[in-house]
């Protein structure tokens, strides 16, 4: 008997919390290049014992919004919560929290459901390395962009401009429509400053028609 | 003896539950709470008004277009990755390069929003910019400052 109660009160945390039962708690997604938003629902019923009211739904990026289908569950109900991700400029693996508040029959505490949404977001063109850098009085030696396509269709650069004075810069085409080199090089290193190469393509996929490829001479951070 | 075993029963179990839930919930409330640890990259209002004083900060504002244009920080520059990072940052590229001399200071809503932070990793890693930090508190913290609608 003692045994017995002991285990009770230790197991008492684990399954504290609320009557809200969900299928799964994070769930994995992908989307596609060209969409601009991407949708999933988090299913869940009510299996306690008295009727769950839902106080809110809080998101951890303003590129999220959710919302339950109902704002009170019955003892047996099904429910959903229903986000929507505004996709913008991410790319790659992105790991967005939610919490869903919710109120047990008349009670005055409140309970809170943390779900994931994984989702993993292609990019159709990447630039490697993000950023160039020289130091200042640095030798100014030629370094390089590796421009790679990975969509399932090939892309073509159709022109690149700079945004700096100052710099020469040539596209070499190691693989028409998959993979190319932007050689940089600055005629001098004297003064630290910014800039970028604009890169135009011909991508299908508006958003990703134009690409920055960032560069800067760089002086020693101060303390 | 036996009441001893039952407490160290009790110890064991109750030690093993919390440990689960330390490691594995999703919500967890962290060891301890210290108000006044910064974490890297982190700047405090009073600090970074000590640079405003003197002209010598550029502030960024994360949150979404219609949030800043209800209003923002006077002279800060709006960029988050919800909306095109590159699309926002190519009309104001030359005015944050002209002052990429000074810090930066990157805000958005809360201490719970990621968006300053990945936008200040953006302006370091990606743009180049030597200093870049995130405000302590977000936009609250300018609110309560009066610097904030």
């Amino acid at each position: 008997m003692h045994f017995l109660l002991t285990v009770f009160f230790a197991g008492l945390p684990l399954v504290a919390s609320g009557g809200l039962t969900f299928s799964e708690r994070n769930i994995e997604l992908s989307s596609s290049p060209s969409d601009e938003k991407v949708s999933f629902v988090f299913n869940f019923s009510n299996d306690g014992e008295n009727a769950v009211h839902i106080e809110d739904v809080n998101v951890s990026c303003a590129c999220l919004s959710a919302k339950t289908d109902k704002s009170v569950y019955a003892v047996g109900d099904k429910g959903r919560l229903e986000a929507v991700f505004a996709i913008g400029s991410f790319t790659g693996l992105q790991r967005k929290a939610l919490t869903l508040v919710s109120r047990d029959g008349d009670s005055k505490e409140i309970d809170r459901t943390g779900l994931l949404a994984i989702l993993n977001i292609p990019d159709v063109i990447t630039i490697t390395p993000e950023l160039l850098q020289w130091s200042v009085g640095e030798k100014s030696e030629e370094k390089v962009f590796q421009l790679k396509v990975t969509h399932s269709k090939p892309v073509h650069i159709k022109g690149v401009t700079c945004s700096r004075e100052g710099f020469e810069f040539r596209v070499v085409e190691k693989k028409k429509g998959r993979l190319y080199e932007l050689y940089l090089k600055p005629v001098k290193t004297s003064k630290p400053m910014l800039g970028l190469l604009k890169i135009d393509t011909d991508c299908e996929i508006l958003k990703h028609r134009r690409k920055l490829a960032f560069f800067s001479i760089a002086r020693k951070r101060r303390s | 003896m036996r009441i001893f075993l039952q407490c160290v029963l009790i110890a064991v179990l109750t030690t093993t539950a919390t440990l689960c839930i330390y490691f594995f919930h999703p919500n967890r409330p962290p060891l301890y709470f210290d108000p006044a640890r910064l974490a890297e990259g982190e700047v405090e209002l009073d600090e970074v008004l000590k640079w405003v004083g003197k002209g010598e900060v550029v502030w960024i504002d994360a949150r979404p277009g219609a949030k800043y244009a209800e209003g923002h920080v006077e002279g800060a520059f709006l960029l988050n990755e919800r909306e095109d990072f590159n699309a926002l940052l190519l009309p104001i590229y030359a005015e944050l390069a002209n002052r990429a001399d000074l810090p930066f200071v990157v805000y958005c809503g809360s201490d719970l929003c990621a968006a300053s932070a990945r936008v200040a990793d953006l302006l370091r890693d990606r743009v180049g910019i030597a200093e870049v930090f995130v405000l302590k508190g977000g936009s609250k913290i300018l609110r309560d400052a009066g610097m904030l609608p």
